[in-house]
């Protein structure tokens, strides 16, 4: 009774019995600190199809400690049942005294003489009020549904723990009571159990009455101090208005005014009246009890069958990125080229020209070009930005025409640039342009920390470039101060070695 | 035939981060190559985007462009007709150049000519130069919608109105800001609707992609919040007994259950930390407000109540160590009037061994000693951090603490929430009272519930809806 499985074999099989798996798999893992590491049980689960919530289920299921609990489940639903079939009879059987205790006082003390109304009221008496309680508590949020069917689970959990105190059983007992509590179940299954036992309760009276009424003869009476006759006439009337209804013969008036204390009673009337007696047991005690047990257990099987698994629970989600990744790699879908095409450069002697040294400018930031026109003087031809392709193609058709041929080519740019291919092509065509060396000058190093750039691995990208490209020499300036200080030195040797030349 | 699958080509030039963005947008921090270099990557790779296991979209990882000025001299000395557009292409990439000089150019171009839309990334760090023109004007010849995306822009020195405006120049108006290293859900969410902005017809798949984000990173939050209740619970509910006239076991028993505390917040602080890292947005260690996984002030230190504005709870008053309180015969000095109702009620109808055990206790001469209520306050603003630190609202990392918040400005003065009072007086509820590995045993009742409550309380607002300027 406990298992609810075996309620739900008509939806999705072993659908809860996967989620309380699921539960016990979690509880365990939250306390290791870690998950479970079974191969077999990832693949599965990254295997099922789905949400989250399947293939938490199917890696669970598929874990050893799942099968462990999957089995402890299955032992637990017996001992559930069995534990229900003691309490049941346990009721029957306390139903029995209860009304062999009535009709036996009636028979030795009252020779005879049966109290209908003292009769029902021991009978129903408690158990009606006990129902208003329930269905009273029952309109409160946190209710637990019951007391008889709550100690019932609590025994039956505890006998389970007590069975095997540390192992795969407590856990599935604390699995199950808490996706009890977290369906809102609970409360049903309790519920479900109590009026269960109820039932078992009216059975047992039903049949003592039975047996009491057939092998023994009793006069039905009932009596009154303070009431009219007309309130218990009106009494029986609306007791008997439903098995009267299905066909049964009940006391009329004139039999109730005959039943009366002290009256002498109506042999004819014993018939009618135990046959309300019973009626009234089945119609008011057993039927509604066992109603409310069917409703109770659809109740629970609703709950346990619709709510899902706590998918925002740590455990589930720490496990979502490796049962449900977000994303699948589709491979290389077209390959490296073989290597690095090389740059069409040939070797040559560097000859320093008798002109002035040329200073061009790629890529490098708008604040840094002022700077560099200011350094034109009579040694300094600035050619500018050779950024557009316009550009380039003027430098290339004009460099080698240039007369007399540049003392130096100073190509200026940054090291916040990643050189590219483009840029490799174009210093290798302006080296092959001109006989005069061919410098390359790397700014911006000073900025590049708060760029998150760093300068020396971009530096090592351009010395690889200035190397394919044939450079004769690549300087990297820290600032741009100090780029261009260097460049005016380099200008001034220049122009040594020129005057030194010319003397 | 419409492909099932929505394909989208991430160009660009060398080093703009390419391989980065598909690796936060993947979550997959092992995909392909990252390094701060040319010609990082030199193959075209492909993986897709699953939701629940179906692929719904496929994002192709190019080698960066870097000779487009060469493709369009090219073009220039082998004109063909006028208005030949597209067609154009085709011949260019029939060409032997195509297969040799312009290898790496031409698998992009071909890629994105396989592809629906593609993703054209900049660095926003670079100025507009004249060869990304030169770029966007040979991936236009492709002929497909080219979304341009800004790059590297959570850091100072970038360029974005630059990059805007040259764009807007070009008739690229639809841009996407997303910075692939510091990462940002609303960015993510705002390049899928740009994405479905210009591709109508995959406007489901698109958004079915990103109801799926969001709620998988409403789930992780969710998890994450429930890991910190799941450390204020335990702490809340923790006691220890000490004897009151025995100095040395006294002080003793505080340290042992300062430790505890300790040691309690480091697991949550470390299991926090894993549910975001297997999420497979890499962090980079400075960002998170720890130091090899601990904060950088000790929990029970008057500096650590500073930094988040507390102050000192009264059990220091009462002779008890920093951080923890004694709860005195006159019981509820140190705790509050709402935790004495709270714990005589809960003593009374819950804990089974409560009032009178307690009594008995104090009695003999033992008192009980608590964690006091500014170091739950302290644990909670602590974990509030690390998580507005781990989902990079409003780039976290780089922005000072917000000590203005009115959210943890409610965790810091207001009274703490109920359930936590609650927990004072459920001893069970404490992972910390189990002095033992015990069995398992029935789980505690309510705690699961209280769990989720109090979640709820410290995940609420970290997310002001519509909060961020972009």
């Amino acid at each position: 009774m406990l298992s609810p499985s075996a309620n739900t074999a008509c939806s999705a099989p072993g659908a809860v019995t996967g989620r309380i798996v699921a539960e016990a798999v979690r509880r365990h893992e939250e306390r290791a600190g870690a998950p479970i590491d079974e191969a077999h049980a990832w693949r599965q689960g990254h295997q099922a199809s789905g949400g989250l919530g399947p293939r938490i289920v199917a890696r669970a299921v598929a874990t050893r400690l799942g099968a462990q609990v999957a089995q402890s489940l299955e032992r637990l639903r017996g001992l559930a049942a069995g534990a229900t079939l003691v309490a049941a009879v346990l009721a029957l059987i306390s139903g029995m005294v209860a009304a062999g205790v009535v009709f036996g006082a009636a028979a030795t003390e009252a020779r005879g003489q049966l109290n209908i109304f003292w009769v029902l009221s021991s009978l129903l008496g408690l158990q009606t009020l006990l129902l208003l309680v329930w269905a009273v508590f029952m309109g409160l949020p946190r209710s637990r549904g019951g007391v008889l069917g709550q100690a019932l689970i609590g025994a039956t959990a505890s006998l389970a723990r007590r069975a095997n105190r540390d192992g795969v059983h407590a856990l599935t007992v604390v699995a199950l009571l808490g996706w009890l509590e977290r369906t809102g179940s609970a409360r049903w299954a309790a519920g479900m159990l109590t009026h269960l036992l109820w039932v078992a309760f009216g059975v047992g009276a039903l049949l003592m009455s039975v047996l009491a009424l057939t092998f023994r003869q009793y006069d039905f009476v009932w009596g009154t101090t303070l009431l009219g006759e007309e309130s218990f006439v009106a009494l029986v009337a609306g007791m008997g208005a439903l098995p009267s209804a299905i066909g049964l013969e009940v006391p009329d008036a004139a039999l109730v005014s005959a039943s009366r204390i002290g009256i002498e009673s109506m042999p004819a009337g014993r018939r009618a009246w135990s046959t309300l007696l019973l009626a009234s047991l089945l119609v008011y005690g057993i039927v509604p009890r066992l109603g409310l047990a069917l409703v109770c257990r659809w109740r629970l099987s609703r709950g346990l069958r619709t709510t899902g698994l706590d998918l925002q629970a740590p455990g589930y989600q720490r496990l979502a990125p490796r049962l449900m990744p977000v994303s699948a790699s589709l491979g290389v879908v077209d390959p490296a080229p073989a290597g690095v095409k090389a740059v069409g450069t040939r070797g040559r002697r560097p000859v320093t020209g008798q002109g002035p040294v040329l200073l061009v400018w790629l890529a490098l930031e708008d604040d840094c070009r002022e700077p560099l026109e200011g350094l034109a003087d009579a040694r300094v031809q600035v050619w500018g930005s050779v950024d557009d392709r316009r550009a380039q193609a003027r430098l290339l058709t004009e460099l080698p025409a240039l007369a007399p041929p540049p003392a130096v080519v100073v190509v200026v740019s940054s090291l916040l640039r990643t050189p590219d291919r483009h840029a490799t092509t174009l210093l290798a065509q302006v080296h092959s342009a001109t006989p005069a060396p061919v410098w390359l000058v790397l700014t911006g190093a000073d900025r590049s920390g708060g760029l998150g750039i760093d300068p020396a691995g971009r530096a090592a990208a351009w010395e690889a470039v200035a190397a394919r490209a044939g450079i004769d020499a690549m300087v990297v300036e820290t600032a741009e101060a100090a780029a261009r200080g260097r460049l005016e030195t380099v200008f001034a040797r220049l122009a040594d070695e020129e005057s030194a030349g010319g003397a | 035939m419409a492909p099932e699958v929505l394909r989208v080509a991430v160009v660009g030039h060398t080093n703009t981060g390419k391989t980065s963005l598909l690796r936060t947008l993947l979550r997959d921090t092992h995909f392909g190559e990252v390094r701060d270099a040319p010609a990082t990557t030199r193959h075209v790779e492909g993986a897709q985007l699953l939701v629940d296991g179906r692929a719904l979209l496929a994002l192709y990882d190019t080698p960066g462009l870097e000779d487009a000025p060469g493709i369009l001299d090219w073009l220039e000395a082998h004109p063909g007709d006028r208005h030949e557009g597209a067609r154009s292409l085709q011949r260019f990439l029939d060409t032997p150049e195509a297969a040799g000089r312009f290898e790496q150019e031409a698998k992009v171009l071909r890629q994105l000519q396989g592809s629906e839309v593609g993703l054209y990334v900049i660095d926003a760090r670079e100025p507009v130069l004249p060869k990304y023109r030169d770029e966007l004007a040979v991936l236009a010849l492709c002929a497909r919608p080219l979304l341009p995306v800004l790059n590297f822009i959570a850091g100072p020195g970038t360029r974005v109105a630059a990059w805007r405006e040259a764009l807007a120049e070009l008739g690229l108006h639809t841009v996407i800001e997303f910075d692939s290293v510091v990462f940002d859900a609303v960015g993510e969410r705002r390049l899928f609707e740009k994405l479905s902005s210009v591709l109508d017809q995959w406007r489901g798949p698109l958004g079915e992609l990103r109801a799926a984000r969001e709620r998988d990173a409403r789930w992780r939050r969710e998890a994450a919040t429930r890991l910190a209740a799941d450390l204020l619970l335990d702490v809340a509910a923790a006691v220890a007994l000490v004897d009151a006239d025995d100095e040395i076991a006294r002080s003793r028993d505080e340290a042992a259950l300062r430790e505890q505390v300790r040691e309690r917040e480091r697991r949550c602080t470390d299991q926090v930390i894993e549910l975001f890292a297997f999420g497979g947005v890499e962090y980079a260690v400075d960002a998170l407000p720890l130091e090899d996984g601990r904060w950088h002030t000790d929990l029970f230190t008057p500096e650590a109540l500073g930094e988040y504005g507390l102050k000192a709870g009264r059990g220091a008053g009462v002779g008890a160590a920093a951080g923890l309180a004694v709860d005195a015969l006159s019981a509820g000095l140190t705790l509050g009037v709402g935790t004495l109702t709270g714990a005589m009620l809960g003593a009374l109808f819950g804990d089974r061994h409560g009032l009178g055990r307690r009594l008995f206790n104090r009695v003999r001469g033992y008192r009980e000693l608590r964690v006091d209520d500014a170091t739950l306050r302290l644990l909670a603003l602590r974990q509030r951090r690390l998580l507005r630190a781990l989902e990079r609202r409003g780039h976290g990392a780089v922005a000072p603490l917000d000590t203005t918040d009115e959210l943890d400005e409610r965790w810091r003065s207001a009274s703490l929430p109920r359930v936590l009072l609650r927990a004072r007086a459920r001893p069970e509820w404490s992972a910390l009272n189990r002095h033992r590995a015990e069995a398992w045993s029935a789980p505690a009742a309510g705690r699961d519930e209280a769990c989720v409550e109090l979640a709820a309380q410290l995940g609420q607002a970290l997310d002001p809806a519509g909060a961020d300027a972009r």
